[in-house]
């Protein structure tokens, strides 16, 4: 009795929650990516001790939301020469045709393939991810983060996404011990429903 | 696994040592080979390609083909010049391959600038290009028929040096690695030729070093910011040796040209060092837009502290290369920077 007492009120809250975000996944609708309220951030191993954390400051693009999930998409153009990593010197050298090359390869990219429904109302989306020119395939969890009206009545929907790539793919390998092999990145996406 | 450790090492053995160990063993295959001069020159035209080759290789990778990235034309290139310059049929028909090698490397490298500068602009840069690197060619060879061989390469080595320096402190450290290559497997063919006396400096040999280093400079120049100090530089490491040739006192093998040659190469390479600094010094002021990446981006604030871009008149003339603005467009929130981490 009193494990169930004391079990309860959390599930029941747990409940609440995961319908609560169940009822804010955005509704079915095309987006335009909101650049000034996304956001896509990575992290890279620094001579495998500490974590270092970036961010592209200009993330533009747009997704599909489907009452079929599988019919979801998501297309993202991200400007290169927006990295920002808190350091001036080191934005440069990333710019450089040590790892980015900005000047020949001015965006990323990314293509949605493939969006199937995964376990806990996430979607595993797998696209074509270009960077330096070169495309590999990539798969990223993505969740939904909510949705709602802003005070200009427009509607908004969000998600977040997660994938782990290996920066020898993209031709970024430069250096290989100064920086660990895998980037994760992370994709905070706003978008205002079209 | 300890990585600040293995990096050094990396830098070691794949900017220095194998570049270097390949000169070195062409030059000992020459010194087995002497009396036989068209294998002795084969053998070093080969050292020499194998050199600048492993640099970019061990570096950047094998390249893609066909390449996606430009500077994977520059090992492309430098094969290309070892191929039709290793038979050595004649010298009107190893000038003409050289400046077509010269050209054809110079369009492939800059490609994506040139189809957007105006045809006859870029047709007179890959013109200039080929005709500068064979004048330097043919000047250096001219130059080591009239003083010794290593008055002719010390200047190109230590000026490679520096230029490698330049580039590294202007963050593009991959183009500096490259040319530091390059001028290790010169200096280990110009010091084992001196020891070894295998001397050869031909239009091949020289062919296959200004095609690397030609294509590697103008790559720089174009997409990493190289400062125009610093290719003037090493365009003028190409002709001090036939300006210190030229003059009547040091024909011969006088001790003076060698000397001279090296106390201006040590001179560029000060220069080249400071310019870097100074390039450097704007980095860490111009916290927001320190290289010519933000220029080309339509910075225009930065232009009146920066220097422009190398085609900058070019680009004035054509639309922007792409949507690679910075900036953002009049009444267009430009996103704030959020600081996230610190190395």
């Amino acid at each position: 009795m009193t494990v169930l007492t004391k079990i309860m009120p959390l599930a029941l809250l747990a409940a609440a929650s995961a319908s609560a975000a169940a009822a804010n996944a955005p509704k079915a609708g095309t987006y335009t990516v909101d650049a000034v309220h996304s956001f896509t951030i990575f992290k890279i191993h620094h001579f495998g001790a500490g974590f270092v954390y970036g961010w592209f400051k200009e993330t533009s693009g747009k997704f599909v939301v489907d009452a079929d999930p599988r019919k979801s998409s998501l297309e993202l153009t991200i400007k290169a020469d927006s990295i920002d990593t808190h350091d001036a010197k080191r934005d440069e050298h990333l710019k450089s045709s040590s790892y980015f090359n900005a000047m020949q390869f001015p965006t990323i990219t990314f293509k949605s393939t493939k969006v199937v429904p995964a376990a806990d109302g996430q979607l595993e989306v797998t696209g074509d991810l270009t960077i330096r020119g070169k495309t590999k395939s990539v798969t990223a969890k993505v969740s939904p983060t909510g949705a709602g009206e802003d005070p200009q009545m427009k509607y908004r929907g969000g998600f977040e996404g997660h994938v782990t790539i290996d920066r020898n793919d993209f031709g970024l390998g430069f250096l290989p011990g100064a920086l660990g092999d895998n980037v994760e990145v992370t994709l905070a996406l706003e978008g205002v429903a079209q | 696994m300890d990585h600040g450790a293995r990096l050094p090492l990396y830098v070691l053995v794949r900017v220095v040592l194998v570049p270097a160990a390949a000169g070195a063993l062409a030059v000992v295959a020459a010194r087995l080979a002497a009396g036989r001069a068209r294998v002795v020159t084969r053998l070093l035209i080969i050292g020499a390609a194998l050199g600048a080759c492993a640099a970019h290789l061990g570096l950047a990778g094998v390249p893609s083909l066909p390449p996606v990235d430009t500077i994977e034309w520059v090992p492309l290139g430098t094969a290309a010049a070892t191929l039709f310059l290793l038979p050595g049929v004649g010298r009107r028909a190893d000038l003409a391959a050289l400046l077509a090698v010269l050209a054809g490397t110079a369009c492939l490298v800059g490609k994506p600038v040139w189809s957007q500068a105006s045809a006859p602009a870029a047709m007179m840069w890959i013109a200039a290009i080929a005709v500068g690197g064979a004048l330097a060619v043919d000047g250096l060879r001219w130059s080591t028929e009239r003083l010794a061989t290593a008055a002719a390469l010390f200047p190109l080595v230590a000026t490679l040096v520096g230029a490698s320096l330049a580039c590294a402190a202007g963050h593009s450290v991959l183009v500096a690695m490259m040319l530091g290559g390059i001028a290790a497997n010169v200096g280990a063919l110009a010091v084992g030729g001196l020891v070894l006396g295998a001397r050869d400096c031909g239009r091949g040999l020289l062919g296959v070093w200004v095609v690397a280093g030609a294509a590697l400079v103008l790559y720089a120049r174009l997409y990493d910011g190289l400062p125009t100090s610093v290719t003037m530089l090493l365009g003028a490491s190409l002709v001090a040796p036939v300006a210190v040739a030229a003059l009547p006192r040091f024909r011969g093998r006088s001790i003076l040209a060698p000397i001279l040659a090296a106390a201006l190469a040590l001179g560029g390479a000060a220069v080249a060092r400071s310019v870097a600094a100074e390039k450097e010094g704007d980095a860490m002021v111009g916290q927001d837009a320190p290289t010519s990446h933000r220029v080309v981006a339509g910075d225009e604030a930065a232009l009146g502290q920066l220097e422009p871009h190398p085609l900058h008149h070019v680009a004035e003339r054509r639309p922007r290369l792409g949507n690679r603005s910075g900036a953002a467009a009049p009444g267009e929130p430009r996103a704030q920077p959020i600081r996230l981490g610190r190395r």
